[in-house]
């Protein structure tokens, strides 16, 4: 079972929140992907448009974080990793990332105003008057997936401890495509700046629209609705700002290319974006059609945004810069088509006998029990989670000794399906005018290539979003993202205790696995590290025993 | 048909579209030579607001030019205008202008402001554009003052704030559709009553002003055919009374506050006008004169 400790300080929390804020006005559902030296926060919004990636790192931005993956899933995954011909694609999966996905409207009460001196955002604070001293995140994942919950404990002011026991379902992770080689046109702002700009525009204009001439850049609100003469007042605001150039630290972007993205999500950037202090927007994009993206960071948090760009005017199917891609998606993971997929993540299915004791699910088992779907050729990846999901998760303020299971969650197996639809959708031979290492879904193969660049992939290779930025070599978002020079280095604390028994256990079962799939050498490391991992698992579970 | 204007007052102005965006959703525009003036008609015709602002207190270079006298009269949303409006309220704004333009065949009252970025003092452009409904002039001929009799009590209103706290709390004891009595005289007393089904309140102000009815000039009102005498001996402590639904009072409230001014008319049993007085002198460069009329007992 995966173990993931995580301390923040007050402020961290206040920040914490602040991203899930933003977060909450993209989608219904954040997206944990915990990894050994960071915590990704996801969010795709409905129309799948717009994804949200929040990264916390988890030795800037956490005072304490302690990621250990699941030893079995870890082991698995190797071996699947070796089995195919996309062992380099793998790459998070290999690494037994836990992945869960909550309410994000369940999570933010949790951590709404916990944190009083300097806060972030003074308005809101002001009224405030609890304050906590830190904040403790846990997870507590056991076998018999009956008491597997996310547990939140604050530390608050005279010694008062408040106890969050929060469900979570089974999660895919999504991952944005984002070509930076097509991204040639960047800009850099200062965000409290943008924000100004952007506090001009009304609520309710659709698009904005990104254009320059040779001195100004022009920020302008549109709306695509036909009006007729009646509704002719409810027309909305239409807005346009004019820069100079010189309000941007940097303005590369070839002539004559507009891009328009949605008010609404813009604001809600530049405004989370203005929560920090003195920080740097960045945004690079293509033409109209491809993602743009925006990103920034600070304090050991990575915030990215990619949202689907469009060309002003160019309303209808046939238009080039439709967000058409996005839509065509949707409708694929909705489709009827694919109950064998939701077999394992839905309750209704969950009669279904798989296996899921540790260890024994080996890959083989794995892709078994999802191809009872159609046919693997047009398996679409596992359709979101159904609507009534959004119960699932409660927050429990107090210590419950009976506890029932989470309704959405059968297996810990987290990620697994997500792996195999994967593998899938790459080996799929439906993928037409595509190398089998492309990172898209399957689906794919039935949209115009390029320009019309499809925003959402399965999460393969999410480490290259991060990819050279202008920054230079040392930008610290590469640092952190580069999980193979970093897994050596991360700490956690080995003082939790060694069962020496078991650890050479497991170091014998990683042996044999290793046998059967030779693996390299760094994965060798990985499997050693692993081992000794699971024994602050179990310890764990021990100390959670009592509690309980 | 031709409009253009700078603004060098646009707070005044923002202030006035603030005051009348509570009022109601849609206004009707009227520019002309010498004033322009906002009418916002309530749905259920018991009220009326009256908004007149003189050219000069507002506008520069005001150039304004149609076929039908050079009167152009608009259907403006007022909230849309009210915030377009407050993109000017920051400390770097330097000049504002509008004027009635066509864009995507939607005429349109383009306001352009110019503001100066606080980092590199570069001037920065924001252009707002408010679609409007350009009215021909017989639609908007029926549109005439309320004429009202002269006013058996004329009261400047106590202050606003605390005016603004007690309503609040009155319209919520008496609820939805609730009504609310107000009865004053010329000795300086208002008295502010609600008489719901559970409750019984009422509130009273002495010391108030008495201001001469017509004292303050654009005051209009229709010279009863009784003889002056009767005016005359009209007791001064006599209570005139108005009736009106606690929602509309609610709004009468929050325009007074936007006011420097407000002087109350209590026409018994008939009607209430409040005179608010928007510019900072109090003048009577920006009015705003809401009619209600009185529930009948």
């Amino acid at each position: 079972m995966a173990t993931l400790n995580i301390t923040l300080n007050p402020v961290a929390v206040d920040r914490l929140y602040e991203a899930l804020n933003c977060l909450a006005k993209f989608g219904d559902y954040v997206t944990l992907e915990a990894k050994r030296n960071k915590l990704n926060l996801r969010t795709l919004n409905q129309t799948h448009s717009a994804h949200i990636l929040i990264c916390l790192a988890g030795d800037t931005f956490c005072d304490a974080y302690n990621f250990v993956p699941d030893p079995n899933k870890l082991l698995s995954s190797l071996s699947f990793g070796n089995n195919g011909s996309q062992s380099s694609s793998a790459r998070p999966a290999e690494e037994g990332a836990f992945t869960c996905q909550m309410n994000v409207r369940a999570l933010l009460p949790v951590f709404r105003g916990r944190y009083v001196p300097e806060a972030v955002n003074k308005e809101r604070d002001d009224t405030l008057v609890q304050g906590i001293e830190k904040c403790e995140i846990s997870l507590h994942e056991k076998s018999d997936k009956v008491q597997c919950r996310l547990v939140v404990k604050l530390f608050c002011r005279h010694g008062v401890m408040k106890t969050f026991r929060l469900q979570y379902e089974e999660a895919d992770i999504i991952s944005a495509s984002f070509r930076r080689e097509w991204a040639i046109n960047r800009w850099t702002i200062r965000a409290g700046e943008l924000k100004k700009w952007m506090e001009h525009f009304g609520p309710k204009t659709e698009h904005l629209q990104i254009s320059h001439q040779e001195r100004t850049v022009n920020l302008t609100s549109y709306t695509e609705k036909i009006i007729d003469g009646a509704q002719i007042l409810k027309t909305p605001l239409q807005t346009s700002v004019e820069l100079d150039l010189i309000e941007f630290n940097e303005f590369q972007v070839a002539s004559e290319t507009q891009i328009a993205v949605t008010v609404k999500d813009f604001k809600s950037i530049v405004t989370h974006a203005g929560t920090f202090g003195q920080i740097q927007i960045q945004a690079a994009y293509g033409e109209a059609g491809q993602p743009m993206q925006m990103t920034y960071d600070q304090s050991g948090m990575f915030c990215e945004f990619t949202l689907m760009t469009r060309k002003r005017g160019a309303a209808g199917p046939a238009g080039a810069g439709k967000a058409e891609p996005v839509a065509k998606i949707l409708a694929h993971r909705n489709a009827p088509s694919a109950p064998g997929s939701v077999g394992t993540r839905t309750r209704e299915t969950s009669a279904v006998p798989i296996k899921t004791q540790p260890g024994s699910a080996g890959p083989a088992s794995r892709k078994s029990s999802v191809t009872p779907g159609p046919s693997v050729s047009s398996m679409p990846p596992p359709p979101s989670v159904p609507p009534t999901a959004s119960r699932a998760m409660e927050k429990l303020a107090s210590v419950s000794r009976e506890m029932p299971p989470p309704p959405s969650r059968i297996t810990p197996r987290v990620g697994s399906t997500s792996m195999a639809s994967n593998s899938m959708s790459r080996d799929s031979p439906s993928i037409s005018g595509r190398q089998p290492s492309s990172l898209s879904f399957g689906l794919r193969g039935s949209l115009p290539p390029r320009p019309s660049q499809s925003l959402f992939l399965m999460d393969d290779d999410e480490d290259d979003l991060f990819g050279p930025t202008p920054g230079g070599a040392e930008d610290p978002i590469e640092r952190l993202l580069d999980d193979d020079d970093d897994e050596d280095v991360l700490g956690w604390d080995a003082s939790l205790g060694l069962d020496h028994t078991s650890s050479a256990e497991m170091q014998e079962k990683s042996v044999h696995k290793e046998s059967a799939a030779p693996v390299k050498k760094g994965q060798e490391d990985r499997e050693e590290e692993s081992g000794s991992f699971v024994d602050a698992t179990q310890r764990k579970n021990v100390v959670k025993g009592l509690f309980d | 048909m031709r409009f253009k204007a700078s603004i060098q007052n646009i707070s005044l102005l923002s202030k006035v579209a603030g005051a009348l965006s509570v009022v109601g959703k849609v206004g009707v525009l009227q520019l002309n030579d010498e004033f322009v003036q906002i009418i916002v008609l309530a749905a259920d015709n018991q009220s009326q607001v009256w908004s007149h602002i003189t050219i000069d207190a507002v506008f520069l270079d005001y150039k304004i030019a149609s076929a039908s006298g050079n009167v152009i009269n608009l259907e403006v949303p007022l909230d849309t205008l009210h915030r377009s409006l407050k993109s000017a309220q920051t400390a770097s704004f330097t000049s504002a202008s509008i004027r009635l333009t066509k864009k995507e065949n939607i005429p349109r009252l383009s306001l352009t402001i110019t503001t100066e970025t606080p980092a590199s003092m570069n001037p920065a452009i924001i252009i707002q554009d408010i679609p409007v409904r350009v009215l021909a002039p017989q639609t908007v001929a029926h549109l005439t003052k309320p004429l009202v009799p002269r006013p058996e009590t004329s009261v400047i209103l106590p202050a606003l704030s605390q005016l603004r706290g007690i309503t609040d709390r009155y319209v919520r004891m008496v609820g939805p559709n609730g009504r609310i009595v107000l009865e004053g005289n010329m000795n300086g007393v208002l008295k502010m009553k609600a008489d719901a089904d559970a409750v019984k309140v009422e509130s009273e102000w002495r010391g108030l002003m008495n201001p001469a009815v017509g004292e303050d000039g654009d005051m209009e009102w229709e010279e009863p055919d009784e003889s002056e005498d009767q005016l005359n001996t009209q007791e001064k402590s006599v209570f005139s009374t108005v009736r009106v639904d606690s929602k509309e009072w609610a709004k009468v409230v929050r325009v007074c506050a936007t006011g420097k001014r407000v002087i109350a008319w209590l026409c018994n049993n008939h009607a209430l006008v409040v005179y608010v007085f928007m510019g900072d002198g109090g003048d009577n460069n920006a009015t705003i004169n809401y009619y209600v009329s009185s529930l009948a007992s």
